[in-house]
């Protein structure tokens, strides 16, 4: 291993776990959540998403303008889904009692479209070069 | 989303010039997937990054860039 993200791994485990264990208490599901945020975030730093600036070893990840772009579109998703979650709530509410799973807290809804639809369109042009190179040899 | 005015020609610059996609974007100092998307015309650069891959790419934005139909 690298010595190079240590600053990085350390910062991000303590501020995990002291999050984690505060908020849900000396769990085997905080455990469980410190484990895959951290997971989480040393993925961010070598997915190839961002850029990595070495001279700032406590904060290394940088958005480029794609990134920046990737992130105002997530940004959007998640107010709409939010927005038109909200209104349909508000227009059939009586839609949580035949499906319980739609009850859940709009914030986190907001939050998981925005991950989600990050990971997507960072996915999205390395999909498309896979699909590129697999017509390639076809031909 | 996809410019279909605009193609370039920096994957094959690139590889004639033995980069990984990596190794470009470090050079340039953005993102790997930033090269990826740029590459197959998913994003347009700014002309920063337009010139910092060409600088990067020792070749020409005319010949990094072409408007589609020329």
């Amino acid at each position: 291993m690298s010595l190079t993200y240590v600053p990085y791994y350390l910062s991000r485990v303590i501020i995990v776990s002291v999050f984690c264990f505060s908020k849900i208490g000396f769990t085997l599901e905080a455990l469980f959540w410190a484990i895959f945020i951290f997971s989480m975030m040393v993925f961010y730093l070598h997915s190839g998403w961002f850029s990595v600036d070495l001279s700032k070893p406590f904060f290394p990840l940088k958005r480029d303008q794609f990134a920046l772009e990737i992130q105002r579109k997530a940004l959007i998703n998640a107010v709409y889904v939010s927005i038109l979650f909200n209104l349909m709530l508000s227009l059939f509410p009586w839609v949580t009692t035949y499906f319980p799973f739609l009850d859940i807290n709009i914030l986190a809804l907001a939050v998981i479209t925005y991950f989600t639809s990050q990971i997507f369109h960072f996915l999205l042009p390395q999909f498309n070069l896979a699909c590129n190179k697999n017509n390639l040899r076809k031909l | 989303m996809p410019h279909d005015q605009v193609s370039n020609s920096i994957r094959e610059i690139r590889r004639n010039l033995g980069l990984t996609q990596a190794q470009l974007a470090k050079l340039v100092g953005i993102s790997r997937v930033s090269i990826v998307a740029i590459e197959t015309g998913r994003f347009q650069p700014t002309i920063e990054t337009a010139l910092r891959l060409s600088k990067a790419l020792e070749t020409g934005l005319d010949e990094l860039f072409q408007l589609r139909g020329e």
